[in-house]
């Protein structure tokens, strides 16, 4: 009865995630620092609240239209139109989400069909893995290394692409890797897209997070593009409103229309206060985005040179704010090096498979505590990675 | 009932007259199920302090708040003599739709039957229909006052039903489900193994003495009962996306972690005002019931000396009208009241394609636009 022989995606995600190793680990010995979060410790700005409240005494506490309220999806139309050159219909082509995740989950579902391919980078993020799961797609993963950043490669996306491929998930800068996919090869996998005709799902969450002068583009600027490509985006890591749930999905009339059937059907539409906040964080300022951009060079610069110094190679990422760092070296698997660090150090990382096998013997760290709690958690990590390598190479 | 059918998918049927409503003034909508009351002003303050002290910037719980999961279960026990962990056995989604829909993915496999009350609400489709579901309609009638008879449902029991859908009180129809019936599908469905998945989210909005049962407090149901209800209808939120979902904890837990795949989490800021709307004071509740009460009898009058009969609404805060005296399929009706009268009204064929003699009034209008809504229907149809 119920869940226990019924649920066809219990099933299903018991294979990705259930069975993934999670054994007791004693209490650690120091104050923990937590570097595992996907979001920053950052609050949301004051003037996105005070439009949230403003909207709510105006009395914004109906539905809303259902693609979402038009002054958002005006500024989103701008702000890509701004950002990458390319036009949107608010009225047709944009589609406010309860959060990115729900706009991935929604994409995925009405672009795949059972039996359909879907290419996902490996290591990436499993919200793909399981929607695609769930709309009775294969996965097929695409490798990336960290000799190229972890950015996606055209080679690589040639060799996944069968028959059967349907649909690409570009995520541009990714998570968990950082990986920021540079223009050249971008426009090597677009020019395969529109050869396999494929979909290109075009997840830009992290948009805003691009260092050491790389530049984030889009795939839809690029010639034959914007007919074959829906972009998923949200508000959570921009503008630092996870708890609100806005996020968008963008796509070509065509393309957009079933999936925005399936919102409506899912969910009605978004939250309406959070819809005003959104809003608002488009309308600026931006002062607390561009302050955060300095924190996050701030925190990189305590993270990634002194994993480099460790011997435990991250690719330098160019994204994002996480670090995917190869802890091969030590001898250990991901789940059992993160729990030596926790218990010794008392820090706490992601071990990298949950994010796909490429991210077997990887440690996630995010950038969510400041530079000088980083600092710390490398000076205290770093006689614990000698002595396990030194252990490993005996 | 007239035979009148329509090939037309009923959204686009909805859609054509939300697009012909939008080119039109003083248009009198009596479409769409968002109440027209504000929030109330203690909910909507209590949301306003979470946000101005950052306690909505970050993901909430996955589950939902624990302070949410705690006043849903106090709640529960307090109203519907339920008795729920809010650890194991509550999550909260964003919005009831989420929640069916979550349900639904989570127990439906390919094949199974579903049984779901005749005439319903469309939405449910689209889920089932996701999940690979089989909807087997329980036919529901204006003369019964569209009560649903446990001999309906049993004898479409196939080795292949899965689980039966309760809408109760009803959309479109008012209709409330009757103690007595619930208790002997409570029987059929421990007799025959069935899940039942009880919609209750107009259980606020009974009238005439009609009494709402939660049949999961029914004994032995406790285990195979999956209850869903929100916050749109009771407290007037609709623009907050706000419901939960009580189930038997292995089915929670699917139903979490569906949940965190397909949105994370419900949003912050709509989690505390629910905690504000669940343990602050329900006067609110009471007072937009007696509202919608008083509109409803003014609504049923007015429809009845305009020669319309319809199953009496014992609860939520629509009228399912049998308007097959007109001779015009509903659809049409619609359109030629919308156009001719500058009135919304949808047609029953949303509710189900056997329904092209129906439509659905709302009560989400003040009294006298409601007789106004009816006067001009009342214009049309002697032109």
């Amino acid at each position: 009865m119920t869940a226990a022989n019924g649920s066809r995606f219990v099933a299903g995600r018991a294979r990705a995630w259930l069975h993934a190793p999670t054994a007791p680990v004693p209490a650690p010995a120091l104050p923990v620092i937590d570097l595992r979060r996907g979001e920053l410790d950052r609050p949301t700005a004051p003037h996105i609240v005070a439009a949230a409240c403003a909207a709510l005494d105006r009395g914004e506490t109906h539905y809303t239209p259902r693609p979402g309220i038009l002054p958002l999806r005006r500024g989103i139309a701008a702000q890509l139109a701004d950002e990458c050159g390319i036009a949107y219909d608010p009225a047709t082509e944009i589609l406010i989400s309860n959060g990115g995740q729900e706009g991935l989950f929604v994409a995925v579902q009405m672009l795949t069909r059972p039996g359909d391919a879907v290419l996902l980078v490996d290591p990436g993020y499993r919200g793909y893995a399981d929607a695609t799961y769930l709309a009775g797609g294969t996965v097929v993963p695409v490798p990336v290394s960290p000799d190229d950043g972890f950015a996606m490669t055209a080679a690589a996306v040639a060799a996944a692409i069968t028959p059967h491929t349907r649909v690409l998930v570009l995520t541009t800068p990714d998570n968990p890797t950082g990986g920021v996919t540079p223009r050249a090869e971008m426009e090597k996998i677009a020019a395969l897209a529109v050869a396999h005709d494929l979909t290109v799902l075009f997840d830009e969450t992290y948009k805003t997070f691009v260092f050491d002068g790389a530049a984030h583009m889009n795939i839809a600027a690029l010639p034959g593009m914007r007919e074959r490509t829906v972009i998923v985006g949200s508000f959570s890591k921009t503008y630092a409103m996870t708890g609100w749930r806005v996020g968008y999905v963008v796509g070509d009339a065509r393309l957009l229309q079933p999936i925005t059937d399936l919102k409506l059907a899912l969910s009605i539409c978004s939250a309406a206060p959070s819809q005003w906040a959104a809003a608002a964080a488009l309308d600026g300022p931006y002062d607390d985005v561009r302050a955060w951009l300095d924190e996050i060079r701030r925190r990189r610069a305590a993270l990634l040179p002194a994993l480099t110094e460790m011997g435990l190679p991250h690719g330098n990422p160019k994204g994002a704010y996480y670090a995917f760092a190869d802890i091969r070296s030590t001898g250990l698997s991901a789940a059992a090096c993160a729990a030596v660090f926790l218990e010794r150090a008392g820090v706490r990382t992601l071990p990298g498979d949950q994010f796909g096998a490429g991210g077997a013997g990887r440690l996630r760290f995010s950038l969510v505590e400041p530079a000088p709690r980083i600092a710390e958690a490398m000076e205290r990590l770093a006689p614990v990675v000698a002595e396990l390598q030194q252990g490993a190479a005996r | 009932m007239t035979t009148t059918q329509t090939t037309r998918h009923p959204a686009d049927e909805r859609d054509e007259l939300m697009k012909i409503a939008q080119s039109l003034p003083d248009v009198i909508s009596l479409g769409l199920g968002d109440p027209d009351f504000a929030t109330p002003p203690h909910i909507v303050a209590a949301a306003k302090e979470a946000m101005r002290d950052g306690r909505c910037d970050h993901y909430a719980d996955r589950a939902g708040l624990p302070e949410l999961r705690r006043a849903i279960a106090a709640k529960l026990l307090r109203e519907n003599n339920l008795v729920t962990d809010p650890d194991t056995e509550i999550t909260v989604t964003t919005g009831g739709q989420e929640g069916l829909f979550l349900i639904i993915q989570a127990l439906l496999d390919p094949g199974d039957e579903i049984l779901v009350p005749d005439p319903r609400y469309s939405s449910y489709d689209a889920a089932i229909r996701r999940a690979g579901g089989v909807m087997v309609p329980v036919p529901t009638r204006e003369e019964d006052a569209f009560d649903l008879f446990p001999a309906e449902a049993e004898q479409r029991i196939t080795p292949k039903t899965k689980a039966i859908l309760l809408v109760t009180p009803g959309n479109p129809t008012g209709g409330v489900i009757s103690p007595d019936h619930l208790r002997e599908i409570a029987r059929i469905a421990q007799e025959r193994d069935l899940v039942v998945i009880s919609d209750e989210i107009y259980e606020q909005f009974v009238y005439d003495g009609a009494e709402h049962l939660s049949i999961g407090s029914l004994p032995g149901m406790r285990e195979r009962t999956i209850t869903l209800n929100g916050f749109s209808k009771s407290y007037a939120m609709t623009g907050w996306r706000l419901g939960y979902v009580v189930a038997p904890p292995a089915l929670t837990q699917a139903i979490r972690m569906l949940k965190q795949m397909v949105s994370i989490a419900a949003p912050a800021m709509s989690q505390w005002a629910g905690v504000a709307a669940l343990n602050g004071p329900q006067a609110c509740v009471a007072e937009m019931r007696e509202t919608y009460d008083a509109r409803r009898h003014a609504l049923m009058g007015a429809l009845t000396e305009s020669g319309f009969t319809y199953g009496h609404p014992y609860g939520a805060f629509y009228i399912f009208a049998n308007t097959a005296s007109t001779g015009i399929p509903a659809f049409a009706l619609s359109r030629k009241l919308l156009v001719d009268g500058h009135v919304l009204i949808f047609p029953g064929t949303g509710f189900g394609a056997a329904w092209g003699g129906y439509m659905r009034f709302s009560l989400l209008q003040p009294t006298d636009v409601l007789l106004e809504a009816t006067a001009r229907l009342r214009r049309v149809l002697a032109t």
